[in-house]
């Protein structure tokens, strides 16, 4: 029972995965629209997606359209050493990626609606044996998006729609750390001395460190548009406002063993360490954990960037749409570094620079009616990359991709319908890094790229919308 | 309507495997690209003080640079890291060794160690570290049984952070490996300045297979390694820091207060050619001399325990080839090459100035500059920058033989 419970609470605050869109963005949240590639804001679907895929699209509507589902997301890839071609699979499980949408059409005229999804997250997991861990080994970045929506048919031709976004943001970072970058805290010596200039080997886990922090806070709007040309041609637009959130946490830092121990009696500035001395037990008496990395409060910002999306539907002839969306993310004026701020003041703050560029999506979408109870969908997307060169990381290896969706609506009853919804992702191999340095440069960070990430997803869509 | 739609299907698929195709061309470094160029991919050194690139008693980057392996590795156009450390060196090298204590490089003592290079390479391929005997490679955190605590000591902790050889190899995955190892299992004994050349300092030849082939059955084990090159022990008697007995014999003619006892002209043949003989470390035989020539009377009496007998060089010469009985055979189990070292160093021996049979003691100028000849650094024991050439393409050559491979060579 207890498992069951946690089960369906995980199909509610499931997390986003790695490979939805670019950077961390999702653009997989509604199985009709992600069977035509994410396509719509000229048409959205019928099933109160519309709330994300444009607010216009509300209008119109009419009576209750309440759809749910999920998508189920397995990003498979690996990274490959440049020092030894040695691949380390990225450990993902199947991670599930709820949306619900109420929708209700009062009029001709008014739509109203309220949407939970997901537009922003990523998940990583990576075994520890993998060198990125001193990066981060299993990294959650969750924004749950709860959007009360209107939506008002200005003339026949033009519907407007907005929605108020009210961001749940939950980040979570678990690392490794690495004795051999870390000041030795001793006196006596050279500033900046570090373990490894006593030889300790880089890859020494000595510590682990567990970063939580979450923020709830209404960050914005939601605004959409669309044109009928005529019973054949709409135009669509759509402008998600960014969402900067200040998240508040707790830093939690726990021993690892190195299993080292001092094979020779050395002199470490003022202090004399006897051979045969455990590396581990010197840490504690050094005050490593006590006095560097205790228990702590720890803060960051993060930006969602705005998302500017343009389309077009073409009917072509009876029973046939086509759609073409483009869509354009400000990346690069949002998500330029990401600060990580300790409360001690003795255990050093990180500014993680990412000089993430604007990123564009270019979508293909069809939909074929075949009769009352069946419909036939099918995609194809491209992304640029949002990371630059010097970003490929394990918190989000990204790069510019290739998509292929599918999927069917079927009606089940005059009431009920279904969609399914099957989506493969291929992102071109891509040089990358394990390694980050605070503060580093651009250059900095693209010199310590040391191999090449590969990686590939498989989506499935399941929604099931009740109209009445 | 189908032929359309196979024909969108086809566009976007074959756009999709184009743009999905993964590009050798993202890898750095490539594999080198002459013939056999593959095997050598990731270079890993196994060894001791002579592989960790010590000369004169001291280590640092700039003998590091000069190791063979690094000339070997640069050769075989692979990366090669070895854990540098900064000059003047962790301790810096002798300058004179006649001196008491030594003078090393920047007047800095024995004790005093520069650290290693902030700038910390992420592996390790020259993983030897100076003081390495066998079982020390083999021991995992140099947990019991452990030889008796030694200067060498610090080496394992700057060189390897306190990991073992294996330990750190095995992060490389390496594909090629030269080990070297064994030389400390004997070296002992002529360096040991309580009683030299006890058997108490030698690894007994029986101890010292087993823990080779174990030592080999961990190289087997990383699964990666597509070739080696074993590099047997070498005769340590006939390191110039021991001189033969007779040698002093023959100084004392022209250094009146030196008395040197016919004892040290002890010697016994082995082989047609080949005689052993009384041996006399520098250590001790040095402070006799120059008191000597100093003016005050001094005995050199070979049957002190500073001395190496007769039967203690015969015992350490016996050692030696059992070792290397041991090594070619693991070699050749493994259909790796196997390089006795031994005929190269005797060919500088003939050669003259290279290896001094008898130190050049003060006053005489080459004491500072090379007391022990040209092919051996100011310690008497280490090879000088121009034997490790030596040794390097000596290898290049022998590898290249072996294994049908183009390494180029080393100019």
């Amino acid at each position: 029972m207890r498992q069951s419970v946690g089960y369906a609470l995980s199909l509610l605050i499931g997390a986003p995965a790695v490979l939805g869109a670019q950077g961390f963005g999702i653009y997989e949240l509604g199985a009709c629209g992600m069977a035509r590639a994410g396509t719509g804001v000229a048409a959205p679907c019928a099933d109160g997606s519309a709330i994300f895929f444009n607010p216009a699209g509300l209008a119109g509507l009419k009576g209750w359209h309440v759809s749910g589902g999920g998508t189920f997301i397995k990003a498979v890839g690996n990274f490959t050493s440049d020092s030894t071609l040695a691949k380390t699979d990225l450990d993902n499980p199947w991670i599930p990626l709820p949306s619900v949408y109420i929708a209700y059409g009062s009029s001709q005229k008014w739509g109203a609606g309220v949407g939970v999804f997901f537009p922003y997250g990523l998940e990583t997991r990576w075994p520890l044996s993998f060198d990125g861990r001193f990066t981060g080994y299993d990294n959650i970045i969750r924004n749950i998006y709860i959007q009360p929506s209107l939506a008002y048919q200005v003339t026949p031709w033009l519907s407007l729609g907005a929605g108020l976004d009210i961001v749940n943001g939950h980040v979570e970072l678990n690392q490794r750390l690495d004795l051999s970058q870390q000041l030795i805290p001793l006196p006596g010596l050279p500033l900046g001395t570090t373990f490894a200039q006593f030889g300790i080997a880089p890859g020494t886990d000595f510590a682990n460190a567990h970063l939580e922090a979450s923020h709830t806070k209404v960050t914005g709007g939601h605004f959409g548009a669309i044109v009928k040309v005529n019973d054949r041609v709409s135009f669509g637009a759509r402008y998600l406002m960014h969402a900067t959130i200040d998240y508040a946490g707790t830093a939690t830092f726990s021993q690892v063993p190195t299993g080292v121990i001092i094979p020779t009696t050395v002199t470490v500035g003022t202090r004399t360490i006897q051979a045969g001395t455990n590396l581990d037990a010197l840490l504690d008496t050094l005050g490593v954990f006590a006095v560097l990395l205790p228990n702590q409060n720890v803060t960051t910002t993060i930006s969602n960037p705005e998302q500017l999306v343009f389309g077009v539907s073409y009917k072509p002839m009876a029973g046939w749409t086509l759609y073409g969306d483009y869509q354009l993310t400000w990346w690069a004026k949002r998500f330029a570094a990401l600060p990580i701020n300790f409360s001690n003041a003795a255990t050093p703050s990180l500014l993680l620079n990412t000089y993430y560029q604007n990123a564009s999506d270019f979508r293909l979408g069809a939909e074929w009616v075949k009769n009352a109870k069946l419909t036939l969908r099918g995609g194809y997307l491209y992304n640029t990359a949002a990371a630059p060169p010097e970003t490929v990381t394990p918190l989000l290896p990204e790069g510019a991709r290739n998509e292929l969706t599918a999927g069917a609506g079927v009606a089940l009853s005059p009431k009920w319908s279904v969609d399914f919804a099957y989506q493969f992702i291929k992102q071109n191999d891509r040089r990358g890094r394990t390694r980050d340095i605070s503060g580093a440069t651009a250059d900095q960070l693209q010199a310590l790229n040391n191999g090449l990430y590969s990686f590939s997803a498989h989506l499935v869509g399941l929604s099931l919308a009740y109209t009445f | 309507m189908t032929s359309r739609h196979v024909f969108l299907c086809a566009v976007v698929g074959l756009t999709l495997v184009a743009a999905g195709c993964e590009n050798d061309d993202l890898f750095t470094p490539t594999p080198p690209q002459y013939a056999g160029g593959a095997m050598f991919a990731r270079y890993v050194s196994f060894g001791n003080s002579i592989t960790a690139g010590i000369q004169s008693f001291g280590l640092s980057d700039s003998t590091q640079r000069l190791a063979y392996p690094v000339l070997l590795a640069r050769a075989m156009g692979t990366p090669f890291n070895y854990p540098s450390l900064n000059n003047p060196g962790c301790p810096p090298p002798i300058t004179n060794i006649f001196a008491n204590p030594p003078t090393r490089v920047g007047g800095l003592p024995d004790t005093f160690c520069a650290l290693r290079s902030a700038n910390v390479p992420p592996f390790l391929n020259n993983v030897a570290f100076p003081g390495a005997d066998v079982l020390e490679l083999l021991n995992t955190n140099y947990g019991p049984p452990q030889p008796p605590a030694a200067a060498t000591d610090a080496y394992k902790l700057f060189l390897l952070g306190g990991r073992t050889e294996l330990q750190r190899a095995r992060e490389v995955l390496p594909t090629f490996v030269t080990v070297w190892v064994g030389n400390n299992d004997v070296s002992g004994a002529i360096l040991d300045t309580g009683d030299a050349g006890q058997a108490a300092d030698i690894t007994p030849p029986a101890t010292f297979a087993t823990q080779y082939n174990a030592l080999m059955d961990s190289l087997d084990s990383f699964g990666s390694i597509q070739g080696g090159a074993l590099i047997g022990v070498v005769q340590v008697v006939g390191a110039p820091y021991v001189s033969q007995g007779r040698y002093y014999k023959a100084a004392s003619a022209s250094i009146p207060m030196l008395t040197v006892l016919d004892n040290c002209l002890d010697s016994l043949v082995i082989a047609p050619g080949d005689t052993v003989r009384v041996l006399v470390p520098v250590h001790y035989g040095a402070p006799i001399v120059e008191t000597a020539a100093a003016g005050t009377p001094q005995t050199l009496d070979c049957s002190n325990y500073h001395v190496i007998s007769v039967t203690e060089a015969v015992n350490m010469i016996t050692a030696v080839v059992q070792y290397n009985a041991t090594i070619q055979a693991a070699a050749t189990a493994r259909n790796w090459l196997f390089v006795d070292p031994n005929p190269l160093l005797q060919a500088l021996a003939a050669t003259p100035g290279a290896i001094r049979p008898f130190p050049a003691f003060p006053p005489d100028p080459n004491s500072t500059t090379a007391p022990f000849g040209t092919a051996v650094s100011r310690d008497g024991v280490h090879p000088s920058t121009s034997t490790q050439k030596v040794i390097a393409q000596s290898l290049q050559q022998a590898i290249n033989a072996f294994y049908q491979s183009a390494i180029p060579a080393i100019p």
